[in-house]
């Protein structure tokens, strides 16, 4: 198989190859267009027990990657340790997350708002945040009146997350008053936060 | 950090037993260990102040107790240690 990284920067050529690394995938190819990202790569082939062969084709490389089952077993170092820049921070990340209601999912609405909990609570545990939290319509009942929620977004909030709650929801839910956690938005700081984002995940 | 959790055999009893336990205990409500990984994925939470409450309130709900399962979860550098109680 062949993955494309021309045009990327590193890391990304590096988090590339290393996720076919990790899914033990033994023979891949990379295409890159520059030098440092080639010399990368052969530092991550040889610390993962992987050969490479390298052809110049124009002014792109491929780098054709071959292990076996014995010698990439060294595994030796994290992918972090080797390239400090791969090591992706609580406030790098930037996909965002949108609540337009106060569970998850359609149904039984005692389970979702269990669900909720446990989402937010998983989350504010976790490493890999997103960079803002986007409440509206019923979803502003989270941050105003569920005290669990309210307890997971104020450490999602420590952490870097920003929490941004549309004015106009909490006005109409009389919630303006009640907000405990995080700022009073508007549609144009919300919409501009998901166009920004390269993923949005609603519930 | 030590605190504790139930467990439960099914999600409709967890459900139940945290309405009944919101009356009269502070408690949470939290996704089931994977360090447990046995019953439904909704557990309660309480810290150890609130043990004698919940015991308490416990012996009055009429939950088989198969269906259910308590255990002290203490937190050390990182790592999660679960045991039974009782």
């Amino acid at each position: 198989m062949t993955i494309d990284a021309r045009g990327k920067n590193c890391p990304i050529p590096v988090i590339m190859a290393n996720k076919e690394i990790e899914k033990n995938v033994l023979s891949f190819t990379i295409l890159v267009d520059n030098a440092i990202a080639v010399e990368n790569l052969k530092k991550l082939a040889q610390n993962k027990g992987y050969g490479v062969e390298i052809k110049s084709v124009d002014s792109d490389y491929s780098i054709n990657f071959t292990g076996n089952e014995i010698s990439t077993q060294k595994n030796t170092s994290a992918l972090s340790d080797l390239f400090p820049e791969t090591n992706i921070s609580v406030s790098t990340t930037d996909w965002v997350l949108f609540m337009g209601k106060d569970i998850i999912g359609a149904g039984d609405t005692v389970l979702g708002g269990n669900l909720i909990k446990m989402y937010f609570y998983t989350l504010s545990q976790g490493t890999s945040l997103p960079k803002a939290i986007l409440f509206m319509n019923a979803g502003v009942k989270l941050p105003t009146t569920n005290d669990q929620v309210i307890e997971h977004l104020k450490v999602l909030a420590e952490k870097g997350c920003e929490i941004l709650v549309c004015g106009a929801c909490l006005d109409f839910y009389q919630l303006t008053d009640q907000l405990q956690v995080g700022t009073i938005s508007n549609m144009f700081d919300i919409t501009e936060k998901i166009n920004g984002a390269s993923k949005v995940v609603t519930l | 950090m030590t605190y504790y959790v139930i467990t439960f055999a099914n999600t409709h009893s967890a459900i139940t037993t945290q309405s009944h336990l919101e009356t009269c205990a502070n408690i949470s409500i939290m996704p089931t260990l994977r360090e447990i990984s046995a019953g439904c994925g909704i557990s309660i939470r309480f810290s150890p102040e609130e043990l004698n409450h919940v015991m308490a309130s416990l012996e009055t709900w009429r939950l088989a107790p198969e269906m259910f399962q308590i255990y002290e979860i203490t937190e050390k550098d990182g790592k999660i240690f679960p045991s039974p109680y009782k």
